[in-house]
């Protein structure tokens, strides 16, 4: 806090308009490879250990439609990894062609996450897994129903027995498909590249770009690995929107404590990978990135973006598009 | 087998069978699964200050992350999981108070884990805007100021500020009433800075409301009782781990008392089958017993029987580990004898004998039921203490001393002898068994040096090492100097009843300390490495001799101990057959001697050394027969040409039926073999009329003659009846 009234002070004096428009130089002197240090943000770890045989099955499973009554909906179905992990859907379509309530957030470092869902009810990937199977809107099923389908397949009993020493449970086949989404992490974006000293990965824009990411206050909540996902917040800290708006609609974490203070209160979602998951928001009200930068200046920050502010920041943002299986995702 | 075998067979093995249960019992305790436990205790503590920490971090901007924080309450949730399983050793009512102190712990952990949820989303709104205000006061107060009717942006932002850092309520309300001035005075003003003015009343409005809420928020997340939880958890865990030692003590006493029960049971046992099968006087049966005799003999002294410096050194080792773990001291006084030396240079070895069994007497009255009392050889002795201090160690330094400084009676003589003792503590002088004993043994060189008395170790005294080093120098000096002297022991034949030759015994004439026996400068010889020059001077000087009393027209086959480090030395063939040639001594006329012990410490050395030297044409004689675990097998290999059989089986080979079979069987034994038998330590005429019954080619010891300088054997060889005139030359004169 001295440093801002420092800042203040020295303000006062230059009587500069704009300082914190003034970005601060790429660093230099920082070995490649070497993280950057006192930074909000880390970089996903590069390599991630994890029993493959279980990650393998975990890919089956996550792939499987009989995880669902119908067989009609895998995990995959609305968690394509071929598009940034999302089906870029509004709100998902679940069995018999049901739409679901909120808006399908990237299953991309979901391992990185402190809790999961939009409202954090789940405290692990594994419950997470509960949800979507159960959730009549969505896949519709039970675990006996789940497991007497999987058993059924030679291949499934064989590796369930080989990995987890008998047929397949809610157990076992839960810890397979976490383990496979911890294994679904986004290293080597530009940004993470960036932060291990490589300072040609990002143009200069970008660089100002982060660091408006940081002066403006959006750090103050999207921050640590995932950038974001490690808390929670309100949506309005400072302007809430409009009660008429869509925004509204939606309880959020109110629904899973009944607290007050928890009503609109949402896990800050990560943005990893934001410039490839759209839409935006729990609703998925808002399409584009600049839009969704323009509202949360307004309601979370409560400044009026210039729209050269918006492009920077925007410009940072699609640099923490990160690689899976080797490739920048799409 | 007899009725009353069977039974003790039967009780024996109900007897094992007890011990195994209270062995599994005692088991329970397990001291890997306690520390884990207690780890994992400690853990909950760290890991409740390091949130606290990190929560004091983030609020005060040290920390731009909430990945600490998350990852610290993941790790605190996994180490109450780990908690959930008790040790087996906790009990029934103990494991419900711990589930239930755990389950309150976890309660104060959701408690502060909500908490922590609200600080980390209000720390992040007051951040925001405190970074904010720098910004709308480079927008607004230039233009601010330069307006003729200002708002006081500047004030309104500094103080804002300045409230964020000292939260003085009289501040606050100064920043409240000029935000009400400013909005009721704005509506003048055009729409974009109207905008940002709005936005400056937000955000001030924001840091005067969060600032007091975080700041309570801290309060209350270091206030939530999760310390005192954990610390009320580990106390109760402490308390069960103490009550489950004590019982595990207590299993450990009762598994020694069966452990010698059953011991005392099985030897008594075992002696009745000794007795039995003595009778049956069968050789095999000799062997049984002299094994039994031997493992006792390993770990007790012959002479004193006490235990020895072997067993001495094992209940060194478990007093050690056994303090380790009570955190009790121990102490270890090692004492010496101050004039022992004397009484045996002038009234003998029996007489020498007899003090030391009547010193070991006293240090058994004087000992505690938990001491031990060893006799380390020679005059030196050992106390182990345990639970004492420096003080305690001091009181029982000065009761023995009080104890060995009372006159003895030795021969119907009184003597006062005194002793110097050497005290080492544990665990300031060594938390291990072979450093408390070296440091032990320096005390003792300062007590001695310091004219008797107790001397408790101190790191100075290392300096008195020097004194051994000192030694080493004048034993060089001595060697080189002709300080060495060889005394002969005869050996008299059975059959001539006849000197047959004599054993080179090396005597160092200190010029200070006077006349020094071997025990007294051996070890530390073959501790330098000085034993090889050592060895070459005792061989020459007996070839010499050999040669001289040649030339004089007496026959004495000469005999000479090699130490166990001559082994070791590859060139030692190499210089004995230049010797045998210089002095031209025929190479049957020289006997080498190896004890036992010293064959068994490396046999297969042994074998190549000793074959080497017989291929000389030299004598080989294994000495100290029967103290040191010669396997028949490696007896049967063995090139020697002679045993002699230790002085503590013919001592009492007229008394002890026991040493009597063992000495004939080994008699036997050897005769089987094609090994000549000499005995060593005869000492009265009893004894050698056994061993000539029972066949024993020829023998040693007090009753013939002690080890003599060359001279007075020359002298004796004339006078006594054993020479080889048979004394008639005296009887002549």
């Amino acid at each position: 806090m001295h440093k801002w009234l420092l800042v203040c002070l020295l303000i006062a004096e230059a009587g500069c308009t704009s300082p914190i428009e003034s970005t601060r130089p790429v660093p230099t002197g920082v070995a490649a490879g070497q993280v950057l240090a006192h930074e909000p943000i880390s970089p996903i770890p590069v390599a991630v250990d994890l029993d493959a045989a279980k990650v393998a099955l975990g890919s089956s499973l996550f792939e499987d439609p009989r995880l669902s009554h119908d067989n009609s909906v895998a995990c995959s179905t609305c968690h394509h990894l071929d598009t940034g992990g999302v089906d870029r859907l509004r709100f998902s379509i679940g069995i018999y062609g049901q739409i679901g309530g909120r808006n399908a957030p990237t299953v991309f470092n979901s391992g990185f996450n402190f809790r999961q869902f939009w409202d954090g009810r789940a405290a692990t990937l594994e419950d997470q897994i509960d949800g979507p199977t159960a959730n009549p809107l969505e896949m519709g099923s039970n675990w006996p129903e789940i497991t007497r389908k999987l058993n059924a397949s030679a291949d499934y009993s064989t590796t369930f027995a080989r990995l987890y020493g008998g047929p397949a449970t809610a157990l076992s086949v839960k810890d397979a498909v976490a383990t496979f989404e911890r294994s679904l992490s986004t290293p080597n974006s530009r940004f993470d590249k960036f932060l291990r000293g490589d300072t040609t990965a990002l143009t200069a824009v970008e660089v100002e770009g982060y660091d408006n990411f940081k002066s403006f206050g959006c750090v103050s909540c999207h921050q640590g690995t995932n950038v974001g996902g490690n808390m929670y917040q309100r949506l309005g800290v400072v302007e809430a929107p409009p009660p008429t708006s869509q925004l509204m609609d939606d309880i959020g974490r109110f629904g899973v404590t009944g607290d007050v203070l928890d009503r609109h209160v949402y896990k800050v979602p990560s943005l990893r990978n934001v410039a490839v998951t759209a839409p935006y928001f729990h609703d998925g009200s808002v399409s584009t990135l600049e839009g969704a930068v323009t509202l949360m200046g307004r309601y979370q920050l409560g400044r009026q973006l210039t729209s050269a502010e918006i492009e920077r920041l925007v410009a940072f943002l699609k640099t923490l598009t990160g690689e899976y299986a080797g490739t920048v995702l799409k | 087998m007899t009725r009353s075998g069977i039974a003790a067979l039967a009780v024996t093995l109900c007897g094992l069978l007890l011990l195994s249960l209270v062995a599994v019992k005692m088991q329970s305790l397990d001291f890997q699964e306690h520390s884990r436990y207690e780890a994992g205790l400690v853990h909950l503590r760290e890991l409740d200050a390091r949130q606290n920490a990190d929560v004091l971090e983030s609020r005060f901007e040290l920390a731009t992350s909430y990945d600490a924080l998350v990852a610290d309450l993941g790790t605190l949730e996994l180490t109450e999981g780990e908690l959930l399983t008790a040790p087996a050793f906790v009990d029934s009512d103990a494991r419900a108070e711990l589930s239930r102190l755990l389950a309150s712990h976890d309660a104060a952990v959701d408690e502060k884990a909500a908490l922590i949820e609200r600080f980390k989303s209000e720390n992040a709104i007051l951040r925001n805007s405190l970074h904010y205000l720098p910004v709308l006061y480079g927008d607004l107060a230039p233009a601010d100021a330069a307006d003729r009717t200002p708002l006081g942006v500047s004030d309104i932002i500094r103080d804002t500020l300045l409230y964020n850092l000292n939260g003085d309520p009289a501040i606050a309300s100064a920043v409240r009433a000029r935000l009400e001035l400013m909005a009721s005075s704005s509506p003048g003003v055009a729409p974009p800075a109207a905008y940002q003015l709005q936005t400056l009343a937000a955000h001030a409005g924001i840091i005067l409301a969060s600032k007091p809420v975080l700041d309570r928020l801290v309060e209350e997340i270091v206030a939530v009782p999760t310390l005192s939880r954990a610390e009320a958890l580990e106390a109760a865990y402490t308390a069960e781990y103490r009550r489950a030692l004590a019982w595990a003590n207590l299993y450990r006493l009762i598994l020694l008392a069966l452990a010698v029960i059953l011991l005392s049971g099985s030897g008594f046992i075992l002696a009745r089958l000794r007795r039995a099968t003595i009778e049956r006087n069968t050789a095999s049966a000799a062997l049984v017993a002299r094994q039994l005799a031997l493992q006792y003999q390993a770990y007790h002294d012959g002479l004193t029987d006490l235990p020895n410096r072997t067993l001495l050194d094992e209940r060194l080792e478990a007093a050690v580990a056994g303090a380790q773990q009570s955190g009790q001291p121990l102490a270890l006084l090692i004492m010496d004898l101050d004039r022992f030396k004397e009484v045996n240079d002038t009234l003998g070895h029996h007489a020498g004998d007899g003090l030391l069994r009547q010193v070991a007497a006293r240090l058994q009255a004087a000992r505690r039921a938990r001491d031990t009392v060893a006799r380390l050889g020679g005059d030196e002795f050992a106390m182990l203490v345990p639970d004492a201090s420096a003080d305690g160690a001091r009181t029982r330094a000065s009761e023995l001393l009080e104890a060995l400084g009372q006159p003895f009676s030795v021969e119907e003589r009184v003597l006062e002898i005194g002793a110097s003792i050497g005290i080492a503590l544990y665990p300031e002088h060594g938390s291990d068994a072979e450093t408390l004993l070296r440091h032990a043994d320096v005390a003792l060189y300062v007590a001695k040096r310091e004219n008797g008395g107790a001397v408790v170790y101190g790191p100075e005294q290392d300096l008195h090492s020097a004194t051994r080093l000192g030694l080493v120098g004048a034993l060089r000096r001595a060697i080189e100097n002709g300080e060495l002297v060889l005394h002969y022991q005869p050996i008299v034949d059975r059959r001539t009843r006849r000197v047959s030759g004599v054993e080179a015994l090396v005597r160092w004439q200190h010029p200070l300390q006077g006349l020094l026996l071997p025990d007294q400068f051996i070890p530390l010889a073959e501790e330098t490495g000085l034993i090889n020059l050592l060895s070459r001077w005792v061989l020459e000087a007996a070839l010499q001799q050999c040669r001289t009393w040649q030339r004089a027209g007496l026959a004495l086959p000469v005999s000479v101990n090699l130490s166990m480090r001559n082994l070791q030395d590859r060139g030692l063939p190499d210089t004995i057959a230049p010797l045998l040639e210089i002095y031209n001594v025929p190479p049957g006329w020289l006997t080498l001697e190896i004890t036992e012990s010293a064959v068994m410490a490396d046999p297969d050395r042994a074998l190549e050394v000793l074959g080497k030297l017989r291929g000389l044409g030299v004598r080989m004689a294994i000495d100290d027969f029967g103290t040191g675990y010669a396997s028949l097998a490696y007896l049967k290999r063995l090139p020697v040409d002679q045993l002699k059989i230790d002085r503590a089986f013919t001592l009492n080979v007229c008394v002890d039926r026991s040493d009597l079979a063992i000495v004939r069987s080994v008699i036997e034994l050897g005769h089987h073999l094609g090994l000549q038998m000499v005995a060593e330590g005869v000492e009265d005429a009893a004894s050698w009329k056994q061993l000539i019954d029972l066949g024993c080619d020829q023998a040693q010891g007090y009753f013939f003659s002690r080890p003599l300088p060359a001279h007075a054997l020359e002298h004796w060889l004339r006078e006594s009846t054993w020479g080889p005139l048979g004394g008639l030359r005296a009887t002549a004169a």
